[in-house]
């Protein structure tokens, strides 16, 4: 039986007991000799509780099973990368809580590339939205890789964004890499899955998505970046528990600033008030990653069509223009827009459809609109 | 001695005539009803023979033998207690045999001799009137009801005994005076008018064009921004009840006991709330015998579904059917009922469970609940709403700004303008409304220039329109274009139409 079946079989075991597992493949010289070694072999390893070398000792009747599954799971396509491996990412190495391994399908970050992992409020606001999308789409374009959770919300919107701009992103997940969670998140993880990206996992396949399972995870997104950039988060997020993480792992955190009156905002208004630094543009957090100033000015994230192509039939409205200049990232209704232009509402729905088409406009839910074009 | 006197039937909202026939014979004394009798009828036999004893006529020691024909259609309900006992009296000489020929009547008789309230008063004296009936006797708790029809002595009795000593020439009764003109012309009076509503623009131009292409609306907006107030002003931007109309809205109350004595007639557009936990046979009608349901309560008028995911699946789906053939067919035994369900449907409902999507400083609930909310109404029932609009929470600003919004007449005289043009494009097509097209006829009379027809497909591309959602974007389209009085459909229509379809 191949080292690395014991490997995987060790990796299975590190729930609960991950620092305790290191140490002690780490004095026994590999998986495999801790595997032959017997409960009272185990028991006399400083640091080793009789706990663990009972459940040691029961789990490895699993070693079988295990074969079979490791079988499947190279026929699935996903690897397993061992912390004593060479291609263990070197970032995670030095981290205090190190994952015994890594399940990934497609490919792991590049080592000597700058990562920053985006993360924020599953439930985000239209700004929020536009934050996510424009850094991690401009962080792409500058060849920076995005590192997130492929969460709904920050998290899928800048992995989408980064993707869709060219660039590499890579997801940690809190369950098996071979489950799609959240399930509507699918396009993205088929896309995650190749091309050079990647979907990563401390947990082996098959591994149910549980609320327990997700710190844990953060703290390996915390690891792999070299920058964390929060971009929405309340008061009480979770996200703020992958911001302790990263700070203990020394990493920097930089968060998108908010207004006093967003409540999704709160959470990195706090972060800002307790020293961390303001995401104030992309080339902030370039400067951050020692990569210097953004590097392509060019195409911007919300490019904006020549409003009347060649051969088009929409005839410019005189209004739209007015309406154009009123619409914000703060979604509002027509009835709004004609209430303060003064405008007859049938004429403001006629001009924000034209906008909508024009793509200076987007109705980010039925009835209410922001502006699509931002030239940041 | 054998004698026959007119009563009517209920099936559906329609009255059939049945024919209450008597014969006294010698022979082993017996009380007999015959004809296809549920028991409510079957029960008659003592109701009758106790209320003509104690009305002080004693039933004579013979064989007595009712039959109801046609004996082939099952007879229930109480309306043939007064014909049995006239007939009855007839047979026994009391009443002069020419008296009941050629009159109608129907009356639940009590043990006293007094004659009760019955339902279906209005379709059975319709039904007489066709068959040349010019003489009615009817409950005089059903005296408003029954005057409704004109050009039909309608006499009103409460007790057997009045209506024997009438028929026998002893006493005058006088008819009750018709009022339907006088009921029709005070007719339409809505509590609720546009005036009321302040702001809410969006959902008054939703609800405009809803009315003037008959279009079925749905608003989306948060708890408390009048999307209830707004459903219960849509009747009153419907154009008046004519007579036809009144009767058939009025019929299907008078078979659901609806009717009383201060609301004798429907003579204003229905609008019929269904509460959330309404089951399907609430809605669409139902039961052993059936009556109809809310669907057809608001025939003519609004059908409102607040709180639209709150309702049943099953209950939604039921509804689809009668939407879409605009009657409800049930089926029991040997009978086929049909009701009327012409009306209009409108819903309400919440942007997510705690209603205040996409204000995100005060939604609390998280995608996969509103995911969940969304997916209560299946596709297909959303694709039967035309119209959908987003209200939004009433500011103290909006109610306190000063000028008064537009009233209901004044959206009514541009409705019953676009209804005219609507009239003359259908005539002889058998669809009244724009919303009742159906692909074919969208192609005929949704024809679009060669400008529209470039911006509609560049439109179709850029919203990624299903063919329904397309062609649905074209009726709504013709209704704006009426409703400005346009012979063509304008690009400002389409652009207009767009803003106003179903896009969740």
């Amino acid at each position: 039986m191949e080292d690395r079946i014991y490997d995987y079989w060790a990796a299975t075991l590190q729930d609960g007991y991950l620092g305790a597992l290191v140490r002690l493949t780490g004095a026994a010289g590999g998986a495999r000799a801790m595997y032959e070694m017997g409960e009272d072999e185990l028991r006399c390893v400083p640091g080793i509780s009789e706990r663990l070398a009972k459940y040691i000792t029961d789990r490895k009747a699993d070693i079988g099973l295990i074969e079979e599954e490791y079988m499947r799971m190279c026929e699935n396509g996903i690897s397993y990368v061992n912390h004593t491996d060479d291609d263990f990412p070197r970032r995670l190495q030095n981290t205090a809580s190190m994952p015994y391994g890594l399940f990934v399908k497609g490919r792991l970050p590049d080592e000597l590339t700058a990562s920053v992992a985006i993360v924020g409020a599953r439930e985000c606001s239209e700004y929020g939205r536009l934050m996510a999308e424009y850094f991690a789409g401009r962080l792409a374009i500058n060849g920076v890789q995005v590192i997130s959770g492929m969460a709904w919300g920050i998290d899928g919107i800048a992995q989408s964004a980064a993707l869709a701009a060219g660039g590499k992103s890579y997801a940690v997940l809190g369950c098996g890499v071979d489950i799609t969670y959240p399930a509507n998140n699918r396009r993205l993880y088929d896309m995650l899955c190749e091309n050079g990206n990647g979907v990563i996992s401390e947990y082996s396949p098959g591994t149910r998505p549980e609320a327990r399972r997700f710190p844990p995870r953060n703290r390996i997104i915390a690891g792999l970046c070299d920058v964390l950039l929060v971009v929405e988060a309340r008061a009480k997020s979770g996200t703020l528990i992958t911001v302790d993480m990263a700070v203990d792992e020394g990493r920097t955190v930089m968060i998108v600033p908010g207004r006093l009156t967003d409540s999704l905002s709160a959470g990195c208004l706090n972060l800002l008030y307790q020293g961390a630094l303001p995401a104030t543009s992309i080339d902030a957090v370039m400067e951050q990653l020692g990569s210097g100033k953004d590097m392509k000015q060019s195409a911007p994230s919300g490019h904006r069509e020549d409003p009347h192509p060649a051969g088009s039939t929409v005839s410019p409205l005189q209004d739209t223009a007015g309406i154009a200049d009123i619409l914000t990232i703060e979604p509002r209704s027509a009835e709004s827009i004609a209430d303060e232009l003064k405008l007859p509402l049938k004429d403001v729905m006629i001009a924000l459809t034209r906008l909508e088409m024009e793509g200076a406009a987007k109705e980010s839910y039925p009835g209410f609109f922001i502006k699509a074009d931002y030239m940041l | 001695m054998f004698c026959s006197v007119l009563s009517g039937g209920i099936r559906g909202i329609e009255s059939f005539p049945v024919h209450v026939e008597t014969d006294i014979s010698s022979g082993m004394p017996c009380f007999e009803i015959v004809g296809y009798v549920g028991s409510e009828v079957r029960e008659a036999k003592d109701r009758v023979r106790t209320a003509l004893r104690n009305a002080g006529y004693m039933m004579p020691v013979a064989r007595i033998t009712v039959n109801l024909s046609p004996a082939d259609i099952r007879k229930s309900g109480s309306a043939y207690d007064l014909p049995m006992a006239l007939s009855i009296l007839t047979c026994m000489g009391v009443i002069d045999a020419a008296a009941v020929n050629g009159i109608f009547a129907a009356g639940e008789v009590s043990l006293s001799g007094n004659v009760c309230a019955i339902k279906g008063i209005l379709p059975m004296i319709m039904m007489a009137k066709t068959l040349g009936v010019k003489k009615c006797i009817i409950p005089a708790a059903n005296a408003r009801e029954g005057a409704v029809i004109e050009g039909m002595e309608v006499y009103t009795v409460s007790s057997i005994a009045e209506a024997a000593r009438f028929l026998a020439g002893e006493c005058k009764l006088r008819p009750v005076v018709s009022s339907l003109s006088r009921d029709l012309l005070a007719g339409h009076s809505y509590d609720n008018d546009f005036i009321q509503i302040k702001g809410q623009k969006t959902a008054r131009r939703g609800a405009e064009i809803a009315a003037a292409g008959l279009h079925n609306f749905i608003m989306v907006g948060p708890p408390g921004a009048g999307k209830t107030l707004i459903a219960k002003c849509i009747p009153s931007i419907m154009p008046p009840l004519c007579e036809e109309e009144c009767l058939e809205v009025s019929s299907v109350y008078s078979v659901r006991g609806a009717l009383d004595a201060d609301k004798p007639v429907i003579t204003s557009r229905p609008f019929v709330s269904a509460h959330s936990s309404s089951t399907d046979i609430s809605l669409v009608g139902g039961g052993a015998r059936p009556i109809p349901g809310a669907v057809s309560l608001a025939h003519k008028g609004v059908l409102f579904l607040d709180e639209l995911p709150e309702f049943s699946r099953k209950a939604l789906e039921a509804l689809r059917q009668p939407l879409e053939d605009r009657m409800v067919h049930i089926t029991r035994n040997r009978d086929i009922c049909v009701f009327p369900a012409d009306c209009m449907l409108v819903a309400a409902m919440n942007p997510c469970p705690c209603g205040h999507y996409p204000d995100m400083n005060r939604c609390t609930c998280n995608t996969s609940q509103r995911a969940r909310y969304m997916s209560k109404i299946s596709g297909p029932f959303l694709d039967r709403m035309d119209i959908c609009v987003v209200t939004e929470k009433v500011t103290p600003f909006d109610i306190q700004s000063g000028s008064d919004p537009e009233c209901s007449k004044d959206i009514l005289e541009r409705v019953i303008a676009a209804h005219r043009i609507q009239k003359k494009r259908f005539e002889g097509s058998g669809i009244l409304f724009n919303s009742q097209m159906n692909n074919k006829e969208i192609e005929k009379y949704c024809r679009l220039g060669d400008k529209q027809q470039a911006l509609m497909k560049k439109m179709a591309l850029r919203y990624d329109m299903s063919a329904r959602t397309y062609y649905r974007v074209l009726k709504v389209a013709r209704t704006i274009s009426d409703l400005s009085g346009t012979d063509d459909i304008t690009e400002e229509a389409l652009l207009e139409a767009v803003r106003l379809k179903v896009s969740f």
